[in-house]
């Protein structure tokens, strides 16, 4: 399959977005500087953080990791746009990796645990999200990466030249939405299906002979 | 300060660093660039704020304070100057000050300024502390009230020249201002050290941050590490290349590991198309279970067909029984094509056999007969010789572990071979199946293909060494097994260092290649050589022109010679004299001419010295290659964090080709293989860290974890792991480098085994014994208690009470519980004593002395058990089959002692072997066997693999042992192709006791084992559910006392048979498995408390 000469850098690349800054609240006259800068990051419409890679000095952080990102929300000032953006970070969904062996600092990358095709996400329950990567030179997503672990939650037989014709069916039904991505990625669905809904959406291509 | 000292200081060759503390104010930039000359690199001055920037690029300011902003920067600097302290405590000050050396790299310079002020009154002090990490301290006066100090750091070593008394005096004098003080001390140079890892980080926290640096960074991070792409795009599948074609049998458990994806096949019984797919995945769930919640972590396969035509979804669930049957017996013929695509085979027998295609030397090694006498032909030939099955096992071992040299170059169905084969294989078969004889065909073929590219032969020598590491009871079996099977090869049996240094500079010469087989407790460790021999005065004697020490014997005196230790020079006496008491390579072995008393003696003192590490050393002194190794019994090297296992990994990491073997290869837990795939393969190594057996475990093993409560801290509790595997395990690893031999696929026509629960139930008496124990432990384990996660409180021994009770409460250990032992006052059997023990004597009132309880036992008493074994053996020996009696608690229970004297009593031939040495032990049990002994005690751990006992056919679990390993090894002792006798096992069982259940476990995983390991795919479903219930013996016990958990043992030898039938239709219908009407095996009738229903066969 073509997918698997994939490598990570093919999906995200990363530049300068912004700032991250810890929203005003009452107890604070202002945002605060968190001292982290945004390489890249993925938000769901409910500014939900799917993807996001940070950098900056360890200290800092290590600190918005630890406290600032977990307790408050946080948002990101562009230096072209005067609207911050405001988001959440939800580690329970999250896998970090972390590279450290930088002269002056650290970075950070949050993936969610639906972007990733390891078997050992166990826990997806049976209304999961998956995440659904493109290239960054392209518009159609990686659909070996989906389907594959999409077939490991429902069990459900797949051939693969049905991929493009059952994801077409996915956008035109609603089930897949696209994210909005800022910096280093460029393209992320967002696929909401349940077992069922799946099984039947694949079944009515089968009967109606679309699939064969 | 007189910064001259910097010419004193000579730079590192490749570079280090300078770093400057609140010092940049009063250095000039010549002096900056001359600190950057003498570290031969950067100077980092660290400034509370920044001044004004060098002009030399190598001088580079930093913003921050110390030491916060060089947290973590430790050892990295060639060269430290540090500025005085200011006003805070003394000996805050001189930890703080002396911090500064921490930056320091081993051997480096410091400069220090010191306020004289600080330093007056407490001189000592900062000389103690001082000298513990400097070493060439001087001191001087910088004429601003502050003294400099300057030193080189001292490395791990002790501070050897710690003389504080005198350092305080040398203090005290250069405090008194004395202008001369440096002149007087001697001029000195000190070599700076390099920096230690030249591409290591510096921290410097108030750095700001560069943009452009970052981004530059993120987009030059390595996108490709390992944990983030295997996340990302899931995990890679390693190539597999089994030895042989895979049998029908593990179809079920590769199409449910999901490795072939989804297939579009036609149905072949409605010709409809339909798209077929298997998928095994980790879940995670929880569960309420007696009252605890717990979390599993399994797996779960499925296999699903969807039907093209109809739209219809089929699904099969390999958990339940039968399923995969169903499922294969409508697909099997069309998967096997395609499991033919995605595991090309290495050798294929029926369309390439190894006529055909091996080379001729490797041919005529598998093809040869046997030598020596007393071999019985087992095969088809008119000689005896390898049978059919063992010689293509031999031929997928030799071309698995040579890959193309194996196989002639004409030969077109091998183009896939990899051109120097595998470093590892495996060889898994039944007990009896042949391994040794195949193995040591292995060895010959690999030593004569090595022998063909080098040249070597019987007059130019040059061969290589061959390393066969064995149990120590199997050693004289496998070393008559290399002579009968092969005439090429010479054998040394070592046990010590010396022996080893012996045999190898042997090898080094020998004519024909050399064997040297190590018992496998030998590997973990050896006794070291240390020389007893002394010089004597004078020291020297002259001798054609040499100096030779003068060496005598430690006993007799007498002069003994070592040609090594002698010298011409009149300089180089004392080295000869030194090397000629330290040399205990030349001398090593020798006794003295004269009184014929060693001159070397065995040392435990010091580091012990392991065989597996000199034979490294040996090999690489000596140029000698490492050419095979054979690890007999691979399974008994798995255990983590053992000496032996981690010799066995050097062993197989030095030798060219490594062949394991085992009976028992799967031990039932995904941890268990992943020891010995980890020292045994080095592309194993290479995906696996050593600290990965929690993820592989994970990934590919079952666990269970218990929410701990009544604590300060809720939470969940440490993850246990359960038996059971993944099919994922099967396809991606078992099968790529394991060759199975099966006894029916060796040709063997073995005779019937059966195997017999024989249950006891105990007298009314004993039954009150094991009440009173029952209640006592569950008591203890009341009142201290044991949490949620089990970790018991009771002691071990307490529990394992529970274990010999019902064989042993006659023992002095359980005399309160045993109806052996009689009231001295009343005479009664203890249960129905009313006397509490101890008991003060009536008549002398209230000064009554206690009366010890000295348990009295009863010789004239026998449990039911133990006449349950009297009965069984004379049952057995009226029909002239001689007993081999298994016993686990020896030792400390001494079990062996008590059983051989009630036999004895009984009128009954026994021997109990446990004085016997190992190498021994296999001659003295059948010679006992033959010339008339009834039963013979042994246990099972001694004499549990490689011994061919098939003097014995009766078989008599005495206890069960909790390692099915141990039990199925034992049982297989007396099973063997040249038995005979139909073979009877028998599992004595007391009624009502913790055995049942032991007993109950011990079954199920035997099976699961059986299953596995057999490669069935239907047993595969009891692998895969093996969650329910397991436990480590210790939970067994505490939930059996807390609980009262009776096992209906019943129903699970009922279960196993029925599966067994269910499931093993081929086998039984080949009649393997004791249904043979020709050999017909009458039950013993009349037992006590046999139930028909439940005789019944195993395997």
């Amino acid at each position: 399959m073509k997918d698997k000469e994939l490598r990570i850098d093919h999906f995200i690349r990363p530049k300068r977005v912004g700032k991250i800054q810890r929203v005003q609240d009452r107890f604070s006259p202002g945002p605060q500087e968190t001292g982290v800068e945004c390489l890249g990051m993925v938000l769901t419409d409910s500014t939900r953080l799917v993807a996001g890679i940070f950098g900056g000095r360890s200290t800092n952080l290590n600190e918005f990791l630890a406290t600032t990102a977990r307790w408050s929300p946080c948002q990101l000032v562009q230096p072209d746009n005067d609207t911050p953006v405001p988001f959440s970070i939800s580690f329970e969904d999250l896998e970090t990796y972390e590279w450290e062996d930088l002269d002056f600092g650290k970075l950070v990358l949050l993936l969610h645990k639906g972007a990733l095709a390891s078997q050992q996400i166990t826990q997806l329950g049976d209304l999961p999200n998956f995440f659904c990567w493109s290239k960054a030179d392209e518009d159609q997503p990686a659909l070996g990466l989906l389907f594959e672990k999409l077939q490991k939650i429902v069990a459900l037989p797949l051939d693969p030249q049905w991929y493009p014709r059952i994801w077409d069916e996915l956008l035109a039904e609603g089930y897949a939405t696209t994210c909005t991505c800022y910096g280093g990625f460029s393209n992320l669905w967002e696929v909401i299906i349940t077992k069922d809904e799946w099984q039947e959406l694949v079944l009515s291509l089968v009967r109606r002979k679309v699939l064969g | 300060m007189n910064y001259n000292i910097i010419r004193s200081l000579e730079a590192p060759r490749t570079g280090g660093r300078a770093l400057i503390t609140n010092w940049a104010n009063r250095m000039t930039d010549p002096v900056l660039t001359n600190i950057a000359s003498a570290v031969n690199g950067n100077v980092f001055v660290l400034q509370s704020k920044l001044g004004r920037q060098s002009q030399d690029e190598r001088v580079i300011a930093i913003e921050g304070v110390f030491p916060a902003d060089v947290e973590g920067s430790h050892n990295q600097f060639s060269l430290v100057f540090s500025s005085k302290p200011n006003n805070e405590k003394l000996t805050a000050l001189t930890e703080r000050y002396l911090a500064v050396t921490r930056y320091l790299a081993p051997g480096g310079f410091l400069v220090m300024d010191i306020d004289k002020s600080v330093i007056k009154s407490h001189a000592t002090i900062w000389a103690g502390r001082i000298y513990q990490v400097l070493k060439n301290v001087r001191v001087t006066d910088s004429g601003y009230g502050t003294l400099t100090l300057t030193g080189v750091k001292r490395g791990n070593n002790v501070a050897d020249d710690l003389q504080v008394q005198n350092v305080s005096a040398f203090l005290n004098y250069a405090k008194d201002n004395d202008p001369d003080f440096p002149s007087f001390v001697q001029p000195f140079r000190v070599a700076l050290p390099n920096t230690p890892h030249a591409e290591n980080r510096i921290y410097f926290r108030s750095k700001s941050i560069d943009l452009e640096a970052l981004e530059n960074k993120a987009a030059g991070l390595p996108w490709d590490m390992r944990r983030i792409s295997q996340e990302v795009f899931g995990w890679k599948r390693p190539p597999v290349f089994p030895a042989m074609a895979l049998r029908a049998k593990l179809y079920g458990a590769l199409m449910a590991s999901g490795v072939l994806g989804s297939l579009r096949l036609t149905s072949p019984v409605t010709g409809h198309t339909c798209i077929v797919r298997g998928d095994s995945r980790r879940v995670e769930r929880e569960r309420n279970h007696q009252e605890e919640k717990q979390q599993i972590g399994s797996f779960e396969s499925l296999i699903n067909v969807l039907d093209l035509e109809t739209g219809e979804l089929t699904t099969y669930d390999p958990q339940r029984a039968g399923q995969v049957r169903i499922f294969l017996e409508e697909w099997a013929e069309s998967l096997a094509d395609r499991l033919q695509e995605a595991f090309p085979v290495a050798y294929d027998p029926i369309n390439a056999p190894y006529s055909q295609v091996l080379k001729p030397l490797l041919r005529n090694v598998i093809d040869k007969s046997f030598f020596g006498r007393g071999v019985r032909n087992l095969s088809s030939g008119v000689r005896p010789s390898l049978t059919t099955t063992q010689k293509h096992v031999c031929t997928a071992l030799l071309i698995k572990s040579l890959g193309k040299r194996a196989v002639l170059p004409e030969a077109p169905q091998y183009d896939d071979l990899p051109a120097k084969g595998n470093h590892a294989v495996v060889l898994s078969g039944d007990p009896g199946s042949g391994k040794t004889f195949t193995s040591i065909r292995w060895l010959e073929g690999l030593v004569r293909e090595y022998a063909d590219r080098h040249n070597c032969s019987i007059h130019t020598g040059g061969w290589p060494l061959s390393v066969v590491i064995t149990p120590p009871a199997n050693v004289p079996g496998f070393e008559k097994s290399i002579q009968t099977a092969s005439t090429f090869f010479a054998t040394r049996v070592v046990y010590r260092v010396n022996d080893l240094y012996q045999a190898m500079k042997e090898a080094k010469t020998a004519m024909t290649p050399m064997v040297i087989l190590i018992p496998r407790t030998r590997m973990r460790q050896s006794q070291g050589i240390k020389a007893v021999y002394r010089l004597d005065e004078p020291p020297f004697e002259e001798d054609h022109g040499y100096f030779v020490p003068n060496i005598v014997c430690p006993t007799c005196g007498a002069s003994v010679s070592c040609p090594s230790c002698r010298t011409k020079t009149q300089e180089n006496i004392q080295q000869a004299a030194e090397e000629a008491l330290t040399d205990t390579v030349s001398l090593r072995g020798k006794n003295c001419e004269l009184c014929g008393s060693p001159l070397w003696e065995e040392t435990r003192n010091g580091e012990l010295y392991s065989l597996a590490k000199a034979l490294k050393v040996y090999a690489r002194k000596m140029d000698l290659d490492l050419l095979g190794l054979i690890l007999d019994e691979v399974h008994e090297d798995g255990a983590p964090d053992s000496k032996q296992g981690q010799a066995m990994g050097w062993m197989a990491d030095s030798f060219a080709k490594v062949l394991g073997m085992s009976g028992t290869f799967y031990g039932g837990m995904a941890s268990s293989n992943f020891q010995i795939f980890f020292r045994l393969f080095k592309w194993f190594r290479s995906n696996w860290a050593i600290d990965e057996v929690s993820n592989f475990v994970t990934r590919y093993g079952n666990w269970r974890r218990t929410w701990r409560t009544g604590r300060a801290k809720e939470g969940w509790g440490a993850r246990v792991e359960l038996p059971g595997v993944s099919p994922e395990l099967i396809s991606n690893y078992l099968i790529n480098d394991i060759v199975y031999m099966s006894l029916q696929e060796a040709g063997f026509d073995l005779v019937p085994r059966t195997d017999y629960p024989v249950f006891v139930s105990p007298t009314a008496e004993e039954q009150i014994a094991i009440n009173r124990l029952m209640d006592d432990i569950k008591a203890k384990v009341e009142t201290e208690g044991f949490a949620h996660e089990k970790k018991v409180r009771v002691s071990g021994s307490e529990l394992a009470k529970l274990h010999v009770l019902p064989s042993g409460f006659h023992l002095h250990t359980f005399s309160a519980y045993s109806n052996a032992f009689r009231c001295s006052l009343c005479g009664q059997p203890k249960p129905l004593c009313e006397h509490q023990w101890p008991v003060e004597d009536p008549e002398e009132g209230d000064e009554a002395l206690v009366i010890e309880a000295d348990p009295l036992l009863d010789p004239e008493y026998f449990s039911a058990k133990e006449l349950a074994l009297v009965d069984l053996v004379r049952k057995e020996s009226r029909e002239g089959r001689p007993c081999l009696v298994y016993v686990y608690h020896t030792g400390k229970y001494a079990l062996n002692t008590r059983l051989g004297d009630v036999l004895q009593q009984h009128g009954i031939r026994t021997l109990d072997v446990a004085h016997v040495r190992p190498d021994k032990l296999e001659r003295t049990i059948n010679n006992a066997a033959d010339t008339g002994a009834d039963a013979i005690l042994v246990n099972p751990v001694r004499a549990g693999t490689g011994l061919n006992l098939i003097a014995t056919p009766t078989v008599i679990f005495y206890q069960t042992v909790w390692s099915v390993l141990t039990m199925m090894q034992g049982a297989a002792r007396s099973h063997r192709p040249t038995q005979t006798t139909p073979v009877r096992v028998y599992y004595l069982v007391t009624r009502g006791t913790v055995e049942e259940v032991i007993l109950g476990r011990v079954i199920e995983r035997m099976a699961a084992i059986f299953l596995a390991s057999g490669g069935d795919n239907e047993g595969m479903a009891a692998v895969f559910d093996a969650v329910g219930h397991q436990e480590t013996l210790t939970e067994l016990l505490v939930s059996y006392v807390s609980r009262n958990v009776h096992y209906d043992l019943a129903s699970v030898f009922e279960e196993l048979n029925s599966a067994q039938r269910d499931l093993l239709p081929e086998r039984l219908a080949n009649g393997g498995a004791g249904e043979r009407p020709s050999q017909e095996d009458v039950p013993p009738e009349n037992f006590p408390d046999i139930r028909g229903a439940e005789q019944l066969t195993i395997f």
